[in-house]
């Protein structure tokens, strides 16, 4: 049984030069226990995804539409996201859905200490009493690897690292056991030996939690590390879709394919770097045909002309390219 | 051998900083003795973490911010926290920078070749004709067409911003390129068009880089020899090669595993390390990296942190059980 169950999200920006198609018919699911990764470049409409699923955008300047829109909560029962009140999200919020965020300061209240913030989430969603409140708080932060928790309890966001105060988000989001957490670009603020604790904490977490896991990220060194499954989205849409395995060791989109080029391997001994071509196409002015285009090496006239749909070339993987990894293979000699 | 470019001797760089009103200042060391050897031709690397000191070091030798004790030597000038402004100037003039982020490095008001010539104008070149010419002989060079040159930066994306910061690096004909994280603030798509960009621009004016990065993947990649620096410490310095396929520090160690590969195939023992890095003000004369190191002892903790140890031709590291392994 899915988590999480989306047919066609499209999300559509009133911006004042016009519409900006931000999100163009994404189907996602996410099942139990599964870690799911989105990846892509700024822009590519990933980010926006993960609000949708939690119901963050307002309306204006967002629109957002989908055929469906499910998600499934601990006792089963289905919730149509889009059609939720404000009033009803923010129960579903925190006990079965939550949400890590890629800069962990903007997120903490700067006049309230960290022991008072994560005592909210007890004192809303369970009625606790302020001093039970606190006991389950300093538990949770035990639980989250922070050292001495009664200090840090009574200090302010401003004096702590970043790596603690996404520690301490961490703790905020997994206090309740969701059944989903959405972790969008959660460790790109920090340093690479920090980062490397942070993805194993939400591992960790997820793991015995049984949470299923969205990840929203541009690192497939970090995919690679967390999910089981990957989307890979480039201007608005999903270009190809796949078990991690499967897709760092033959991607058949060629996007998939020049991204994962572009990182050499550590025991690889280059001259020059695999380039991509170009730029990002800016959201106003998509190219006609497929969105890559313009950036492909492999590129022919009915790529330019009509959109390919996502192809299911079986085993889960979906493609969003006319041809076959042989037949690139043959176009490039 | 090659030339020696530039060279630091015990390069110190502390700040000042007021813990309360009436208290004695604290001292916030950012660099701590350190001495690099830049090689004509080379791309040096330098890597650390955020806060270690490499930012500091690098604008230490561009003199955008005073040198506490030590010196450096470069293009034959000797400059130390007394030298004067004509000193200064002397050195400078053999030196461009390209920072990380080129939303804010570029001024908004100028159109391209004004930005590009800047660098021309401020070194008392004032004829606009001249000044435009320049820039266009070297816009091409950097992947831009000449109608850029009139436009201004809004209309430009991330990557032909840091196009236009690097062809205004070049205009001077300086010869030692300081790049800053010159790749981080950009898409992935796009770094290696910078990266592959500043290798040509490399052969064609036969410049000299350090790069400042905290992408290790990167610097094993791009440069020929590299710094690891840990909370204003230099740790260990040596030929890229070498220090990547052996690294004799727990910290040079502990940073590699952090790497991220996303080729399947390799699979690598990731050594985690526990707790942050130590606050820089006032810090102690052992090793800076005790409280992490998972190899730390007794000896670590109290005795100073030694000086650098040739462990290997030109590959130096600090730590009193470098020489073990």
């Amino acid at each position: 049984m899915n988590v999480l169950d989306i047919k066609n999200l499209k999300v559509i920006f009133r911006t004042e030069e016009g519409f900006v198609r931000a999100v163009e018919g994404v189907d996602l699911h996410i099942g139990e226990g599964e870690r799911v990764a989105i990846v892509g470049e700024s822009g590519c409409g990933k980010s926006v995804t993960s609000l949708a699923c939690m119901n963050l955008l307002t309306t204006p300047p967002a629109y957002v539409t989908a055929d469906s829109f499910v998600f499934t909560d601990h006792d089963g029962h289905k919730h149509n996201i889009l059609e939720k009140t404000e009033n009803e999200m923010l129960a579903l919020r925190a006990e079965e859905m939550a949400m890590i965020f890629q800069d962990p300061s903007t997120f903490l209240n700067p006049v309230m200490t960290i022991g008072e913030q994560l005592d909210e989430v007890f004192i809303y969603h369970m009625n606790m009493k302020p001093k039970d409140a606190r006991e389950c708080s300093l538990a949770m932060m035990r639980k989250v690897g922070i050292p001495d928790p009664e200090m840090r309890a009574s200090q302010y966001p401003h004096e702590l690292s970043g790596g603690l105060k996404q520690r301490i988000l961490i703790a905020m989001a997994t206090s309740l056991s969701p059944r989903l957490l959405i972790a969008d670009e959660p460790t790109t603020a920090l340093d690479v030996t920090i980062q490397a604790q942070i993805l194993r904490l939400i591992s960790e977490r997820c793991a015995k939690e049984k949470m299923s896991l969205l990840m929203i990220t541009h690192d497939l060194g970090v995919v690679r590390e967390m999910a089981d499954r990957v989307y890979v989205m480039y201007c608005g849409k999903i270009v190809e879709e796949g078990s991690i395995e499967e897709i760092l060791k033959r991607p058949q989109h060629p996007y998939t394919k020049a991204l994962i080029d572009t990182v050499p391997g550590m025991d690889e001994e280059v001259d020059r770097f695999v380039q991509i071509p170009h730029n990002v196409p800016h959201p106003m002015h998509k190219p006609q045909g497929c969105y890559f285009s313009n950036r492909c090496a492999y590129c022919t006239d009915l790529c330019r002309t009509k959109q390919p749909p996502l192809f299911d070339r079986g085993d889960g993987r979906k493609i969003r390219c006319y041809y076959t990894p042989e037949e690139l293979w043959l176009k490039s000699y | 051998m090659a030339e020696i470019l530039l060279k630091t001797n015990n390069l110190t760089v502390d700040f000042k900083i007021k813990k309360s009103l009436f208290g004695k200042p604290g001292r916030l060391s950012a660099v701590q003795n350190a001495n690099l050897e830049i090689k004509r031709g080379e791309i040096y690397g330098l890597v650390g973490e955020s806060g270690c000191g490499k930012t500091t070091l690098a604008n230490a030798i561009l003199g955008f911010v005073p040198i506490t004790s030590g010196s450096f030597e470069c293009f034959g000038h000797k400059i130390d926290a007394k030298s004067s402004a004509a000193e200064w100037r002397d050195v400078r003039r053999h030196m461009q920078t390209v920072f990380q982020d080129p939303y804010s490095s570029l001024t908004s008001r100028f159109t391209v070749w004004q930005i590009i010539s800047e660098p021309l104008y401020i070194a008392g070149e004032r004829d606009e004709r001249v000044l435009r010419e320049r820039a266009a002989a070297l816009i091409e060079k950097v992947g831009l067409s000449l109608q850029d040159l009139d436009r201004y930066v809004f209309e430009f994306s991330g990557g032909q911003r840091q196009r236009i910061a690097i062809a205004r690096a070049l205009i001077t004909n300086a010869e030692l390129i300081i790049c800053d994280e010159p790749t981080s603030a950009l898409d992935v798509s796009v770094h290696s068009q910078i990266c592959n960009l500043l290798l040509d621009l490399r052969e064609d004016f036969e410049l000299t880089y350090l790069f400042i990065s905290h992408n290790l993947s990167l610097i094993k990649h791009i440069t020929d020899h590299m710094s690891v620096m840990y909370l204003g410490e230099v740790m260990e310095s040596g030929s890229t090669a070498d220090i990547f396929k052996n690294p004799r520090t727990p910290y040079t160690e502990a940073l590699m595993s952090a790497i991220l590969e996303v080729n399947p195939k390799t699979q690598r023992e990731r050594i985690i390390l526990t707790g942050e890095a130590r606050s820089p003000i006032d810090p102690p004369s052992t090793c800076r990296f005790a409280n992490r190191c998972p190899k730390a002892t007794e000896l670590c903790r109290i005795s100073p942190l030694p000086s650098a140890v040739e462990i290997a031709p030109e590959h130096f590291a600090r730590c009193h059980f470098c020489a073990e392994k």
